[in-house]
Formats: C-alpha cells, sequence, structure tokens
C-alpha cells in the first residue's frame, strides 16, 4: 500500500534555540495531532543538515528522539524504536519518504520524519540564508490504495558545480567551531536550479499523468520566488502554488513539509485531489513525487 | 519473498601506522596506565595529511568504493543508489561539509551518474543503518542493488584529545583508541540461503543519547568526542543488545543458540570490550559464543566502518570457510544497538 501522510506540524517558535529543539517540538505536535503515543513510532528519520554547535556524533534523530520521548529505554519500554539522520539537503525529505515507504512496507507502522535547520551558533544570521524552523511529518501506509505518495524521481545536474556548499572549515575557525558555518552558492545557482527543477517535475508529471493546471505546486523555497517561478514554467496556476509565510529564511530541509502543512491548514489544498513535491538544492539535485490526496 | 546478500565489499587502510606507545608519548598528561594494555590496541592507521596526497573521509570512502566495485559483477554505472554514512565528513584539509551529500559527490566521482544518493549519519552504527536502510528498500522492490560506504579521518578527534586530556577521568580518553579507514558494501537480491542477509534489525534507546556527543572543541582548532564511559558501557547498556535480540528471535521462533552462528563481530571499542560483550552474551543468551572476529589490536577502533573492515579482514585472511553465519552487533552512540545476520559464501576478497 502507498504511504500516506497521518499528520503534520511545524514549530517557528522563536523562543526555542536550536534544531534539536524545533524539530522535538514539531515532532511532539505531530503526534498529539494524530493521537498516536511517541512509543508508537517504528522509525525516526531526521532529514535536517545543519545542527547545533556542528555537532556530529550522535545522530541528530537520537536527541530528537529522547525530547520525543520514544523509547528511551527498551528494557522498561520493551518496544522497540529505529532513529537515524538522513542527509541530502532539500532533497532529504523526498528520499526519507521513500525509505519510510520501504520500512512500512515491512512491519514498521510509523514513521516520522522531522527537520530542522540552524545556525551552530544558536543565533540568528543573515550571511547564512536558512530560516530557523522545524517540521515533522507522521507516516504510515494507506489504507486506501488511492491515497499517498506516488514513486519518487530524482535526477543530478550532469556538472560538477554543486551550485551550493555547506561547510565548517575547522581549520580557519580556531577555538569557534561551534559557532560558525560557511555556506556558498553560486550565483547562478537559483536560475540553474529552477531549470532542473522545471524539467525534471515537467518529465515526471507526463510519466505520472499528472494535469499540472489541476495540481497543487508544493516545491522548495531556495529563494522567495522559486516556486513561483517553477510554477510558471511548469504551466501550474499561481493560486496552485503553496509560498511558505511566517519564516526568516529559506525552510530548507523543512521546507516541504512547511509547504505543504501551510497549505492544508489555510485549506488551500483542498481543491487539489492532487499534491506535486518538487524539492531542489545543492547537488544541483531535484526530487519529485506526487502524494494523492483523495482516493 | 525478496532476500538480500552482501554482493561485495571493500576497505581500505592507510599505510601510516602510529603505535599506541607513539600516540601517548604525544600527550602532556601522562596516563597512569598503560593504554595498550587496556585497549588491546597495538597500533591504527593514521591517514596521509601531506597536502598532494591527503586523505580525507571523502578520499577513504572513495578508496574503499573501488575497491569493493572491482569485485562487483556491477560497475558503478550499474548502482541504483548510494548511501555515505560517514561521521567524519572531511572533504579537503579540515573542512567538514555539511551539503552537497557525501553520497552525491562519491556517486559522481565513482561514475554511479544514475544512482539516487543520501548520506545516512548514526554514529558508529552508520554503514549498518546503511544496510538496514538498503535492505529494506531491496526488499521493498524500490532499488536493485546499491553500495554503503564509508570513510572515516576519525583520528581528527585522537589530535585534540592528545592536546586536551588533562586528568584520570577525561571524556576524551575513548578518543585515543580510534583509527582511519574506509569501508564499502555492494547489496543485491539473494538467490541463494549459500550468500543471504537474514535479518537486519537496529534499535535506539535514546534515553542514553547524550552519553557520547562529537563536535568542534572550544578549546583547541578541531573536532573533539566526550564520552561518559562509565555510564556508556554500565551492565544495563549490554542487556539493551541481549534482550532486544532475545524478543526478536522468539518472535521469528528461535534462539540464539538455534541460529547457529559461526562467528560474532562486534563493534571494535577494545579487545576488553569485545571480550566483556561476550562473557555477557554467553550469560544472557546461555550458550557459548560463536568465534569471535576482531582487528581492534591493528586497526582500533575505525569507528562506522569497524564491522566491514573486520569482515574484509576476514575473508581476505583465507579463513572464512564458505556457507558460513555470521552475526555482526552495532554498539553506538544514540545508544544503537541490534543484530545483522549473513550467510556469506561467495565473497572474494
Amino acid at each position: 500500500m502507498p504511504t500516506a501522510i497521518t499528520s503534520t506540524a511545524v514549530s517557528t517558535d522563536p523562543h526555542l534555540s536550536g534544531s534539536i529543539a524545533r524539530a522535538s517540538a514539531a515532532a511532539t505536535a505531530c503526534l498529539n495531532r494524530a493521537g498516536v503515543h511517541p512509543d508508537q513510532v517504528d522509525v525516526l528519520i531526521n532529514v535536517g543538515v545543519y545542527r547545533d554547535e556542528n555537532m556530529a556524533e550522535p545522530a541528530m534523530s537520537a536527541l530528537i528522539q529522547k525530547n520525543v520521548g520514544t523509547n528511551l529505554d527498551y528494557l522498561r519500554s520493551g518496544s522497540p524504536a529505529f532513529s537515524f539522520d538522513l542527509m541530502n539537503g532539500a532533497c532529504g525529505l523526498l528520499n526519507a519518504v521513500q525509505v519510510a515507504g520501504a520500512f512500512l512496507a515491512g512491519d514498521a507502522e510509523y514513521a516520522l520524519v522531522v527537520s530542522g535547520d540552524t545556525h551552530p551558533s544558536g543565533r540568528p544570521d543573515p550571511d547564512f540564508g536558512y530560516a530557523h524552523v522545524g517540521a515533522a511529518m507522521l507516516l504510515s501506509r494507506s489504507a486506501d490504495a488511492g491515497t499517498g505518495f506516488g514513486p519518487v524521481s530524482t535526477v543530478t545536474a550532469p556538472d560538477d558545480a554543486p551550485g551550493v556548499r555547506g561547510y565548517a572549515d575547522l581549520g580557519a575557525v580556531g577555538t569557534h567551531g561551534r559557532e560558525m558555518i560557511w555556506v556558498r552558492r553560486d550565483p547562478d545557482y537559483a536560475r540553474r536550479l529552477v531549470e532542473l527543477a522545471a524539467a525534471e517535475a515537467s518529465r515526471y508529471a507526463a510519466e505520472q499523468g499528472l494535469d499540472l493546471s489541476r495540481t497543487l505546486l508544493v516545491a522548495s523555497q531556495p529563494t522567495p520566488s522559486f516556486a513561483a517561478e517553477l510554477a510558471q514554467r511548469l504551466g501550474v496556476p499561481a493560486d496552485a502554488v503553496v509560498t511558505v509565510h511566517g519564516v526568516d529564511g529559506d525552510p530548507h530541509t523543512s521546507a516541504l513539509t512547511l509547504a505543504y502543512h501551510q497549505a492544508v491548514e489555510a485549506g488551500q489544498a483542498d481543491a487539489y485531489p492532487e499534491a506535486l513535491f518538487v524539492a531542489a538544492g545543492a547537488g544541483l539535485s531535484v526530487a519529485c513525487s506526487v502524494y494523492h490526496r483523495a482516493g | 519473498m525478496t532476500h538480500t546478500r552482501f554482493e561485495s565489499i571493500g576497505a581500505y587502510l592507510p599505510s601510516t601506522v602510529v603505535t599506541t606507545r607513539e600516540l601517548v608519548a604525544q600527550m602532556s598528561y601522562q596516563p597512569p596506565f598503560d593504554l595498550e594494555q587496556i585497549t588491546g590496541i597495538a597500533e591504527r592507521r593514521v591517514h596521509d595529511k601531506r597536502p598532494d596526497s591527503l586523505e580525507d573521509s571523502f578520499v577513504l570512502a572513495r578508496r574503499a568504493a573501488q575497491d569493493c566495485l572491482s569485485r562487483s559483477r556491477y560497475a558503478a554505472a550499474d548502482l541504483d543508489v548510494v548511501i555515505s554514512a560517514s561521521i567524519t565528513r572531511y572533504h579537503g584539509d579540515r573542512v567538514f561539509q555539511f551539503e552537497p551529500s557525501f553520497a552525491h559527490q562519491l556517486a559522481r566521482s565513482l561514475g554511479a551518474t544514475r544512482a539516487i544518493h543520501f548520506d545516512v549519519s548514526n554514529a558508529c552504527a552508520g554503514m549498518l543503518t546503511g544496510v538496514a536502510v538498503l535492505d529494506r528498500m531491496i526488499r521493498a522492490g524500490v532499488v536493485r542493488n546499491g553500495l554503503v560506504v564509508s570513510g572515516e579521518q576519525i583520528t581528527a578527534i585522537a589530535e585534540t584529545a592528545v592536546k586536551e586530556i588533562s586528568e584520570l577521568y577525561d571524556p576524551q580518553f575513548g578518543s585515543l583508541t580510534v583509527g582511519d579507514s574506509g569501508a564499502a558494501v555492494i547489496l543485491d537480491e539473494s538467490t541463494s540461503e549459500a550468500d543471504r542477509i537474514h535479518y537486519v534489525e537496529l534499535m535506539t534507546c535514546s534515553e542514553y543519547s547524550h552519553l557520547c556527543i562529537g563536535k568542534p572543541s572550544d578549546r583547541n582548532q578541531g573536532i573533539a568526542l566526550y564520552t561518559d564511559n562509565h555510564q556508556m558501557h554500565k551492565e544495563d547498556r549490554s542487556r539493551l543488545w541481549s534482550r532486544f535480540q532475545t524478543d526478536f528471535l522468539a518472535k521469528r521462533g528461535t534462539t540464539f543458540a538455534e541460529e547457529g552462528y559461526d562467528y560474532v563481530v562486534h563493534h571494535q571499542v577494545g579487545s576488553k570490550f569485545i571480550r566483556n560483550v561476550n562473557n555477557h552474551g554467553e550469560k544472557a543468551f546461555g550458550t557459548p559464543m560463536p568465534e569471535s572476529l576482531s582487528v581492534v589490536e591493528k586497526y582500533g577502533n575505525t569507528s562506522s566502518t569497524s564491522h566491514f573492515v573486520v569482515l574484509h579482514d576476514h575473508l581476505r585472511s583465507g579463513r572464512a570457510r564458505p556457507g558460513a553465519k555470521y552475526l555482526l552487533v552495532p554498539a553506538a552512540s544514540g545508544v544503537v544497538t541490534g543484530c545483522v545476520s549473513a550467510t556469506i559464501s561467495s565473497l572474494e576478497v
């Protein structure tokens, strides 16, 4: 059976500091909305890239899992859960949908995909560009074969210019490695990204037989105008494009969950039986998947 | 029902050897105990630091992947997915990379042009996490094959520890046990019970996720690992593995003894750790442990690659009996544990 969205939630609370806290808040809200107990989560996947203090270990997912309260100690809970980080820039959410679907095809009942990016210092930095936001999407097997995610397609640009690089130069920061991060974008990054995303989304839509004039577009937001430009190239009407609000930059790994959540909350998604998720980012990489909202 | 197998494995160990004695000699604080004796680690491999031949995490991973591909029936272009599992993501001299994904750049570098790519990060359970993910993806029909690869320039934490350890109970002592390496494994569908992954079951007990944290040091340039060893290796932590595996096997209607493992491969923390885990297992499962494979004496703790460095070494030694059944047991920050069982017959190294 297809993989379906059971619930979504986001955290833009300015009083929370760091990606772990925001992803955890979103995850807890997401489970509450679904009426699912934390110990019912079988797999927790964190797709956030930029982490508190540039932490390398353990997986951020484990620290988020602890805050959520899922299988704190198997000797006491008796219900195992497995968590890990899956990192692929802005495309991570759709890779996680694919991976979660593989676990749900086995014996997992619920997979929780969380995200959150932060400047490692925990403080806003205008050069960083990524929004301080957390998001969560609870996935399960659809009871209806006509509802859920379709296949995930991925493509990368044929050249070696990744478009954007995010890194901590530990040879240059002295004792400030926990506080500094570099994000370097090529000047033509946004233009190339929208071209690659449009080409792949168009190919995917044709392959899936999607009518783009009747499809909600849920896209990455690397620039404020990216989703609108992508829609224009795809022939998606302006009112079928989700433009996220209430964030202080590119929501990055949370963009798709955030956009879908806001579209559903605002009732914007109601008119569309299908949503086309289009993720685009470093690589250059693009991932697409259709979401059938009703069977 | 679809099953998977290890189709090919590869490894890369840097040629530079640093003995435990040499490492300890670099420390300003001299521990009042013999580190080699208590860890069983005589030496480890350390990456080439020369700018013209730098062996960063990326290079270590790529060489292991090339070694793996050299014996595989698949060319890089045939791969459906590339999963990178490094904890240390050095790409360039001391440049710790977050995006693009290592997997993307490795896939491109290897020529895996049509592969899905993403990184997984799960501390020392990274490669086994990649195997768990890939096993599920093949069984669900999402992909037909894939590569899990990791390069670990993990001795960066030892460099920091050498500079910063100043007392007996320093949380960085564990950092002196690590060694650099790369490892890679290709999985595809199993059509014979002689080459088959029987199960990959992992679990994260997040109550203890704060006990081992890796992040840049705030006292020196570079990355550090801070471990509460006392809490991390408490008896209860050992019981997590045996309880989990006992319950899992019971659901399958079997027991540890009935599984008939020929070899067990634990995470390579140190020879005493491996002995303790086996002793615990023997008591908990009520049966003798299978032969325990180890390379910790000569390579140290190679972090996410450890199980596959052991497996590669064992297969290369010529002592591996075709049709032997292996049990791989992770122990990683998070806290991650579990059991991976595979029968291996036709893996040549």
